[in-house]
């Protein structure tokens, strides 16, 4: 079969098959900084009902170490805004990635098509 | 699950395969969601027969490769919980056991899902299954 597609054709379903895995890679990484995200947005919740004086600890490697409630929860939000930054840029990532692949799709049709006539 | 009318056989088979993914990729899912449902479980459990014992009493603490340390029992009417994002809070013994059993009812939901999702997905393939079946039928009976 592949005997039978040009060369060209076969670099760009290359590419297709190359920029398809790429695609995927960003998926799993916006879902896992999402994921991040969430988790941390409901630990900000938790954290905002406690009295000032709640004990609270945070993992610090194997360790917990004692915090306060007002500096655990700006560096909750920190954290929340740093993985937000994050997912903004995987989304933009995406759209870029994502034009790419139909114009490649759009590309090997058109070259498919050339050929069959 | 849409085209399950195509009577092609190459597209039946690759549904076929793409239900059994995505079928293989939900059962480790179900695995991993099991086993912290388990692991709450464990923890109300724990917390329920630690307010039987009396401060001071002696305990071992795992360090890991079943190996353990001595120590005693301090402040039996809390508990740490971890909230996630690395945070853990100090609860009363009832607030700790409350957390949990939300969790574990969360989970327990997550679980019904997607044993349900997973019931549509082998519904899905055995009826492939059939399609293709009497697809060979109908081809042995025109051959024959």
């Amino acid at each position: 079969m592949s005997t039978q597609i040009p060369p060209q054709v076969q670099n760009q379903i290359a590419q297709l098959q190359q920029v398809q895995q790429q695609a995927q890679s960003l998926a799993i990484q916006k879902s896992q900084m999402e994921t991040l995200q969430k988790e941390s947005e409901l630990a900000l919740e938790e954290l905002e009902k406690l009295p000032d004086d709640a004990v609270i600890y945070r993992t610090v490697g194997d360790l917990q170490i004692r915090s306060e409630k007002q500096e655990t929860i700006s560096k909750l939000k920190e954290k929340i805004e740093t993985l937000s930054l994050r997912v903004q840029s995987i989304s933009k990532q995406e759209e870029r990635i994502s034009k790419r692949f139909n114009q490649l799709q759009e590309q090997i049709q058109q070259s498919m098509g050339q050929q069959a006539q | 699950m849409t085209g399950m009318n195509d009577k092609d056989p190459r597209n039946l088979l690759m549904q076929h395969r793409e239900y059994q993914r995505r079928a293989e990729a939900l059962q480790q899912q179900i695995s991993m969601v099991g086993l912290s449902v388990q692991d709450c479980q464990r923890a109300i459990a724990t917390i329920e027969g630690l307010e039987n014992e009396k401060e001071g009493a002696h305990t071992m603490v795992p360090i890991g490769s079943g190996s353990f340390v001595y120590a005693k029992l301090d402040m039996l009417n809390k508990v740490v919980v971890n909230v996630g994002a690395g945070i853990s809070i100090e609860k009363s013994v009832p607030e700790a056991k409350e957390t949990l059993q939300k969790r574990k009812n969360e989970l327990d939901k997550i679980l019904e899902k997607m044993n349900a999702t997973l019931g549509q997905l082998a519904q899905g393939m055995q009826s492939i299954e059939a399609q293709v079946a009497a697809l060979q039928q109908g081809v042995q009976s025109g051959t024959l």
